[in-house]
């Protein structure tokens, strides 16, 4: 019985392992994506929890992701947390407007992620 | 006596205004030099033709013309922008009576010439004035110059700014890998490992930590010293900042056996600044883990502030070894490595200084590690006091500051204010370039001339705000659009009508000051 259901979209191989490697260890269920079309096509497809979502990537950086998340009646509540290893000011703000609720730098803290992960879920499922 | 015409590489002209030909054609014999271009003209009304097509060094004007006369030609240039500033010299037979020549002077002529000529004195003040037109000319070409490489600059500048923001990037991406495998491990997450290895991985990571530290730091102090980053004064309540800065820090400094003091008894009453939160945060965050490192076990740290003169001070001292005096200076340079033996916590990126002291100078103020009587080092930055005059300069400054979409000229409304406020609106008026003063009469003046145009309103009624908004949200809805931004800031409406204000649909256009997210409008 998994902790939750979550999609992980980063086009780095690596840190998409890694950070499957630690969400997994906590009891988590988690499938994957590398870029936003494919992210897209997961989140409808199997109405994951949560998504940990990489800002920078090419084929529709995060951003645009969202939106279209958003504009889509079954992904629309999914709630997103974003990773980024950009820290300008206008991505922080974007990713605050955009009804995003996290915002977590790379490199992260594993409990920092883990925390923001938990609670997330937490909220959401007392919305429900 | 021959007088060398000092004439630049460009041909300097003049304008010989006379109605008589023979007149025309022996002043121009007598003139006539290379690299200078005579012009000629048989009345005022040629003449004014003439000034408006070509830009003169100077001008001879005979006074007895007929039609249009010499006062009236000498007006008509006064008032003109493109002419204003030509020379006129008065070419007059008439009586060199006080009142006539005075009359002259006022008329606008800057000198007379006699009839019958002398070659030798007309020669000498038309070679004065194509003199002054000369060094004018090459003052020009130097501001030119200037403002080119000064663009130059900022475009280098910007590229290495962007350049840095992608290699910060570029590096954080493995970073981020290294760390977290090693993490992984390290937690035991992919299987047990004995206490040996789980050390070294620990100082793996935390070097990890130390590096990601130091690419936001390079960051950080690059955006600030290429003036990119958000600078956004505001009002702030100095004794909860720093009580909350205290109280973050605080678990820390228990942990290593030190003592935190806290003396806010110099802040006489509630004391607000005008700062940026954020930034002074950091930088009292900096001086306070500066100071933790090098406190040892059982000593003591203190945060004191006091209001002196205009400014607030803040001191943060520890109980460490101190800096030699030679090094007083050095210590805030990047990546200064001095003798001090650290005490806990890890080592710095050694430019927290440097970012911290620059973060005070955008603030007007001054940090400085300063001589005292006891033992460690005493760091002390000033910030200055909040009033709604130092605000409305700051928001000019910060705005004229601030890059991408913010207009080279400001419009500024001015609404019920109080006296000293618009006696500072006065006082920029220079920055602002125009100044627009008065109730809502100007708004459709604002809106509509199609400029970019900040409104301001300060400290103004609740009533008097909201008619502002819904006349401005009118205007703008019935198709006035400006091609710049147009934004209201509101800086300290009393009463609590201002978050009703902000809460109107109307204000979702404008901005409130210092905040940045709304529609459509880049943030100043």
């Amino acid at each position: 019985m998994s902790k939750g259901r979550i999609l992980v979209v980063d086009d780095e191989p690596e840190i998409v392992e890694s950070l499957t490697l630690r969400l997994q260890a906590e009891g988590y269920q988690v499938s994957a994506a590398s870029d936003g079309l494919g992210a897209t096509r997961k989140a409808i497809a199997e109405q994951p929890e949560l998504i940990l979502l990489d800002i920078g990537m090419p084929a529709g950086n995060g951003h645009v992701v969202v939106e279209r998340l958003r504009n889509i009646a079954e992904t629309s509540r999914i709630p997103v947390i974003y990773l980024t290893a950009r820290t300008s000011e206008a991505d922080y703000h974007q990713a605050r407007a955009g009804g995003v609720c996290k915002y977590i730098t790379k490199p992260f803290d594993a409990e920092v992620l883990l925390a923001a992960v938990e609670g997330q879920l937490e909220r959401s499922r007392e919305l429900a | 006596m021959t007088f060398e015409y000092c004439l630049p590489d460009e041909p300097l002209k003049i304008l010989l205004v006379d109605d008589r030909q023979e007149n025309l054609d022996s002043l121009r014999q007598l003139l006539a030099r290379d690299g200078l271009e005579i012009v000629l003209a048989r009345s005022g009304n040629q003449a004014l033709d003439l000034l408006l097509d070509h830009d003169f060094a100077l001008v001879l004007l005979d006074v007895q013309m007929p039609g249009m006369d010499c006062f009236e030609v000498a007006e008509l240039m006064r008032r003109h922008e493109k002419t204003r500033s030509v020379p006129i010299i008065f070419v007059t037979a008439i009586n060199k009576e006080r009142r006539h020549l005075r009359s002259g002077y006022e008329a606008g002529a800057m000198d007379y010439i006699f009839k019958p000529i002398d070659p030798y004195i007309v020669r000498a003040k038309v070679g004065a004035f194509l003199e002054l037109k000369r060094s004018q000319l090459a003052r020009e070409h130097l501001v030119r110059e200037l403002n080119e490489a000064n663009r130059r600059l900022q475009e280098i500048s910007d590229l290495k700014s962007d350049y840095l923001s992608a290699a910060s990037h570029e590096l954080r991406t493995p970073l981020t890998v290294i760390k977290e495998f090693c993490s992984l491990v390290h937690d035991e997450v992919v299987g047990p490992i004995n206490a040996e290895q789980k050390k070294c991985l620990g100082s793996a990571v935390r070097n990890c930590n130390r590096l990601a530290d130091l690419v936001n730091d390079l960051l950080d102090l690059d955006s600030i010293e290429s003036g990119h980053n958000h600078l956004s004064r505001q009002e702030v309540l100095l004794a909860e900042l720093l009580q909350a800065c205290s109280e973050d820090f605080r678990p820390r400094c228990e942990a290593a056996g030190q003592e935190l003091q806290v003396d806010l008894a110099g802040l006489d009453g509630p004391v607000a600044v005008l700062a940026a939160p954020d930034m002074i945060t950091q930088v009292v965050v900096n001086l306070l883990g500066n100071a933790h490192k090098f406190t040892p076990t059982g000593g003591v740290i203190k945060l004191r502030a006091r209001v002196d003169g205009g400014q607030a001070w803040i001191e943060v001292q520890d109980d460490g070894p101190g800096i030699k005096q030679a090094d007083r200076e050095r210590v805030f340079e990047k990546f200064a490595q001095l003798d001090r033996r650290d005490g806990p916590g890890a080592k710095g990126t050694g430019l927290g200084l440097p970012i911290s002291r620059k973060i005070v100078e955008l603030h007007g103020g001054q940090l400085e590690l300063i001589a005292s009587q006891e033992r460690g080092c005493r760091f002390r930055f000033d910030v200055p006091l909040y009033s709604d005059e130092a605000h409305l300069r700051a928001f000019v400054a910060d705005g004229a500051r601030n890059p991408a979409g913010v207009p080279a000229t400001w419009t500024l409304v001015l609404l019920s204010c109080a006296d000293t406020v618009a006696e500072t609106a006065d006082s920029l008026e220079e920055d602002l370039r125009l100044l627009v003063r008065g109730g809502d009469d100007r708004i459709g003046q604002v809106v509509v001339a199609g400029q970019p145009a900040h409104a301001i309103l300060l400290k103004t009624d609740p009533v008097g705000a909201r008619a502002f908004l819904e006349r401005a949200e009118g205007l703008l809805s019935s198709g006035y659009t400006t091609d710049g931004e147009f934004q209201v800031a509101l800086l300290d409406v009393s009463g609590e009508a201002t978050d009703e204000l902000l809460a109107d649909p109307a204000a979702l256009i404008f901005t409130e000051l210092n905040s940045h997210d709304r529609k459509g409008v880049p943030h100043v």
